[in-house]
């Protein structure tokens, strides 16, 4: 029957094309709805926005190119670096499950396949690539420059990844374990070493270190393709411009060839790697939240069951365990404390607004950076609604029992931060008291609100999610909507505490109870609203596909 | 057309890092025979299957398909062969009608409209032929795959646990599907827990226990083979005879 090998070259190519075409069918999928429609245009706008802001008023800050010259190519090779560590660590190509399951068994030649899939993932990288353009063009002469310069640099960093990835992938798993704790313990020694230096010596020595390593012949090797990346970006005239990109694209093709002239069976490495990807994203779809991607790894601390609060009580304690197996989120939140502690003790330290700068930082940093993170509660429950609704709890209850957590552990963050600030400066306690007072209200309005807004529209991360303009504009909308929220109910605190505390004669714990009793309503009126909200929640039509 | 061998494996064994998955399994399927694959959870059916499609490497061993080996010219022997996993993934973004355009490209299959239109019908797919594979069920899914593979007249086809998520006229039509490829000369193999689907469909049963053959033949050999049981033991006899006894062993 059929069959001719030579047609699989061009089914590769129908299907890339194919898939390309589904991708953009997504971005404008539902557009006939006029929500869906809405959304859009607010991302387009918002997109379009950006943009003009850094084509048209971007030339306010300006890097001297020495200085990029400089440092460009080492902090390239950093990051270069870092992601071959993370290469050591999951070696493999990550094939799609569909493409392992169609295109493996397929009459196709497996340089033909790794071909397709360096293409794919190539495309991906030049769209990503237009992005970092728009963030870095500070850098860079222009838009131009920094276009080519980034998508250089990001077929660089795919294709280098790529390769060794494949060079890794018949190792064993301990012999790249070693590797990888060596090249990290250099690396750790380098920076720990240049650290040193740096601060008992002279102060312009990291610049004269670094130059010399650039000018040294290793320094010259290992630096080469970064610093063509460099020269991209500042080439000021268009010949140069398109000499050091004509270099740069010969660098990308001789790691194409050196990628294909590998020639390793990666079948086994690329389903493993495969495997892990779509464990992350499983995880992301069921729990509906980015922060789910790493796979809890450790029990971690053990909670005794809470007493049962009409239901909430078990439904808080499921929550705070998921939050303490998370390895990533109790570093999160260590490294969040530290952050508070010493961006709070900073602006504590000088100034007659330094009680207020303390507490709004200790606000901003704590509550709504870690609330955005910390996503314990139905943000990161979407698979879970099912099982919530056929719960014997009242819905006030289960609305209760899932924002606990994060506002727990955020004021827990905050009270830490505060016992500290009072060591230092005792001479601020009663505001430091009332602070305390205050911060798990206001958690738990923000945690609300952000609830609120999940259950109103919930939002599932996919890989398509990326580069959504629908998506993009369902963020600024809903986060906007949420923010002036919380900005009214904070300002009405806070004026009900500024009345207070003129109209006792600057009694702070008056002030501190009237904010903490507008704090409160608040509250109850968003854990009702939360509940309404989950009530509402139809699981056949409000969990997004 | 029955002595023909479509599918020749020897001594394939299979380890992942230190554990052994496959131990020096050795078979054959002949042209227009359905050999039925049974073995309990972790024996080895899922691996042996993705290691003759191509997508795994063997640790050790030989496959040949209809003649060509997959190691030495993977393109040939794959040509000829067509592999339905147990829970198919297909890609969310294409339409039901993209992938088998995409299959027929692949394969180099001519008049795809009309090949495809048929399978449609014959699988129900007809009214969803244009929508999007994120939006079919598991058991659309699992016909979809069905269609892919049937589209280029594969001479050798895999089935991973084919009937999982069809529904009882699904089940039938797959039941008939499976027939109506061996008639046409495809050797078939198919993995099932499903010991009465492999007994009513299946002319020889394979039977796997921790990555090990511990019985395969005609049912009446195994029968006959085993002397403990009666002459009219069924396959569920059988499979727990074997597996217990490889337990004990």
């Amino acid at each position: 029957m059929p069959s001719p090998p030579h047609s699989a070259s061009r089914g590769l190519l129908l299907l890339y094309g194919l898939l390309f075409k589904g991708r953009v069918r997504r971005m404008f999928r539902g557009l006939g709805r006029p929500k869906n429609f809405l959304l859009f245009l607010v991302g387009v706008s918002a997109f379009a926005g950006y943009v003009a802001l850094v084509c048209f008023g971007g030339a306010a800050f300006r890097v001297e190119a020495s200085a990029i010259r400089l440092y460009g190519p080492p902090a390239m090779a950093l990051f270069f670096l870092l992601s071959a560590l993370g290469s050591l660590n999951y070696p493999g190509i990550p094939f799609l499950p569909a493409e392992i399951e169609l295109l493996f068994p397929a009459p196709v030649s497996r340089r033909a396949l790794l071909l397709y899939k360096v293409l794919s993932a190539a495309t991906a990288l030049v769209v990503a690539a237009g992005f970092m353009a728009l963030t870095f063009t500070w850098l860079s002469v222009n838009l131009a420059n920094a276009f080519a310069a980034s998508v250089i640099f990001m077929l660089l960093l795919g294709l280098g990844s790529q390769i060794v990835s494949l060079a890794l992938a018949g190792t064993h798993e301990r012999l790249r374990a070693r590797v990888g704790r060596a090249a990290l313990l250099v690396a750790v020694l380098a920076l720990t070493g240049g650290a040193i230096i740096t601060v008992n010596q002279a102060p312009n020595l990291p610049a004269d270190v670094l130059r010399a390593a650039l000018e040294s012949v290793p320094g010259r090797v290992a630096l080469f393709p970064f610093g063509i990346v460099t020269e991209i970006l500042l080439a000021g005239t268009a010949p140069g411009l398109l000499a050091w990109t004509g270099a740069g694209t010969l660098l990308v093709v001789l790691a194409l060839w050196v990628l294909i002239r590998l020639d390793v069976d990666y079948r086994e490495a690329s389903i493993a790697a495969s495997q892990r990807v779509q464990e992350m994203m499983d995880r992301m779809r069921r729990k509906g939240s980015v922060f789910a991607a790493e796979r809890s790894r450790g029990k971690g601390v053990k909670l005794r069951m809470f007493p049962r609060w009409g239901g909430a009580g078990p439904l808080f304690w499921r929550q705070a365990t998921s939050l303490l197996h998370n390895a990533r989120a109790i570093a999160l939140v260590v490294l969040g404390a530290l952050v508070i502690i010493v961006l709070a003790y900073h602006s504590a330290t000088e100034g007659e607004w330094a009680p207020l700068e303390a507490t709004l930082t200790l606000t901003f940093f704590s509550t709504f950076v870690l609330g955005m993170m910390l996503q314990y509660d139905f943000r990161g429950d979407l698979g879970a609604v099912e099982i919530l609704r056929t719960l014997p709890i009242r819905p006030a209850a289960v609305a209760a029992g899932q924002i606990l957590a994060p506002t727990a552990f955020i004021s827990l963050i905050q009270w830490v931060a505060l016992t500290v600030l009072v060591v230092l400066r005792p001479d601020l306690w009663p505001w430091l008291l009332a602070a305390g007072l205050a911060a798990p209200l206001l958690n738990a309005v923000l945690i609300g609100m952000e609830n609120l807004a999940f259950l109103v529209y919930p939002v599932r991360m996919t890989p398509g999610t990326a580069f959504d303009f629908q998506h993009m504009g369902r963020s600024l909308l809903m986060g906007a909507v949420k923010y002036i929220a919380v900005s009214i109910i904070g300002g009405a605190a806070f004026a009900a505490g500024a009345a207070a505390y003129v109209l006792t004669g600057r009694s702070i714990l008056a002030g501190g109870v009237a904010a903490s009793t507008v704090l409160t309503a608040a509250v109850v009126s968003v854990t009702y609203l939360v509940s309404r909200a989950f009530l509402a929640f139809d699981v056949s039509s409000d969990l997004p596909a | 057309m029955g002595c023909v061998s479509m599918l020749n494996v020897e001594g394939l064994t299979k380890f992942y890092g230190e554990t052994e998955a496959v131990r020096d399994l050795s078979f054959r399927v002949d042209a227009g025979r359905i050999l039925g694959l049974v073995g309990p959870n972790g024996a080895g059916k899922t691996t042996t299957l993705r290691i003759v499609s191509g997508i795994l490497p063997e640790t050790r061993g030989r496959i040949e398909i209809g003649g060509q080996d997959l190691k030495s010219n993977p393109v040939g022997a794959k040509s000829l062969l067509a592999y339905v996993p147990d829970m198919p993934n297909p890609f969310d973004n294409l339409t039901v009608m993209e992938h088998l355009r995409f299959t027929a490209a692949v394969y180099g299959v001519p008049d795809v409209e009309s090949r495809a239109a048929r399978l449609l019908d014959e699988f129900e797919l007809t009214p969803k032929r244009d929508a999007l594979a994120s939006e079919l069920s598991r058991g659309m899914k699992q016909k979809l795959a069905i269609s892919c593979a049937y589209l280029h007249d594969p001479k050798l086809i895999l089935l991973d646990e084919p009937l999982t998520g069809l529904d009882p006229r699904g089940i039938r039509t797959m039941i008939d599907s499976i027939r109506e490829q061996a008639r046409r000369g495809a050797a078939v193999v198919v993995s099932s827990h499903l010991l009465e689907l492999v007994e009513k469909v299946c002319e020889t049963v394979l039977i796997l226990h921790r990555g090990r053959k511990v019985l395969d033949g005609t049912l009446d050999e195994i029968r006959a083979a085993i002397t403990e049981l009666q002459k009219e033991a069924s396959l569920e006899q059988i499979f727990f005879h074997a597996t217990e006894e490889g337990q004990r062993a």
